[in-house]
């Protein structure tokens, strides 16, 4: 399963990669919402996203109505935020996203979410 | 070892006893954090609030990696501040409070990580 990790702090994504890969997870990742979109657009065996909400160039919002709107992909999307963006997590919610984790995030809570979507989106 | 300002307690639990991953991460930590203070500092000197919180909320997972829980506060102010455009007297102080943390975090990572 390949997993497309959009996120533009360098310890935060070098601590999901890790964290992901070590649960058997082939994983592509992106430091802005731009390049997220180019490498979805392309690139059409990504099983899910994994995106921030704050990133440069195309925000995380913008890449979720990008998938969903334009692409018109049902790959589950999580979100990462941190605590105290409720308004922006309703928005990504209503935009199509299927889920959200705040950081700092629990990794065994991350990867049980991940694989419960990823198995919702096989049946 | 004496007393230290960091707890590696959530690196070592994301790390799942891969001690490369830990040494990539404080090493990560080490390197970029005097270029992320120093642009907090001239977004403060350019009075660039909107873009200092902005800054300041993407500096802070970076301090939970290396468990500096006394600066939590001290970020969650600066972006506070920042964003409400409040105490906008105080920032200054506040980005040096952590800019001296941080370094003596990195002093005491050096020293006993051998980097």
């Amino acid at each position: 399963m390949k997993i497309l990790i959009c996120e533009d702090d360098t310890m935060t994504l070098k601590a999901l990669e890790h964290k992901l890969k070590k649960e058997g997870y082939d994983i592509i990742t992106s430091q802005d919402g731009k390049s997220a979109c180019d490498i979805i657009s392309t690139q059409k065996d990504i099983d899910l996203l994994l995106t921030d909400l704050h990133m440069p160039k195309l925000s995380g919002l913008e890449l979720i109505n990008f998938v969903r709107g334009e692409l018109k992909s049902n790959m589950p999307i999580i979100m990462l935020t941190r605590v105290g963006l409720e308004e922006t997590v309703l928005h990504a919610f209503e935009l199509g996203a299927d889920d959200y984790v705040t950081k700092p995030f629990n990794p065994d809570e991350l990867a049980l979410r991940i694989k419960r979507l990823l198995i919702k989106n096989k049946q | 070892m004496g007393m230290r300002n960091y707890n590696l307690g959530y690196l070592r639990e994301i790390s799942g006893g891969d001690e490369d991953f830990v040494l990539d991460m404080i090493q990560t930590f080490i390197t970029n954090t005097p270029a992320e203070i120093s642009t907090l500092k001239n977004l403060a000197m350019k009075q660039s609030w909107v873009t200092l919180g902005e800054h300041a909320h993407k500096f802070a997972p970076g301090l939970q990696f290396i468990g500096l829980v006394s600066m939590r506060p001290v970020i969650n102010k600066i972006e506070d501040f920042s964003f409400k455009k409040e105490n906008l007297e105080q920032i200054v102080t506040l980005i040096e409070e952590l800019d001296s943390e941080c370094q003596l975090v990195s002093e005491q990572l050096r020293n006993d990580f051998n980097l």
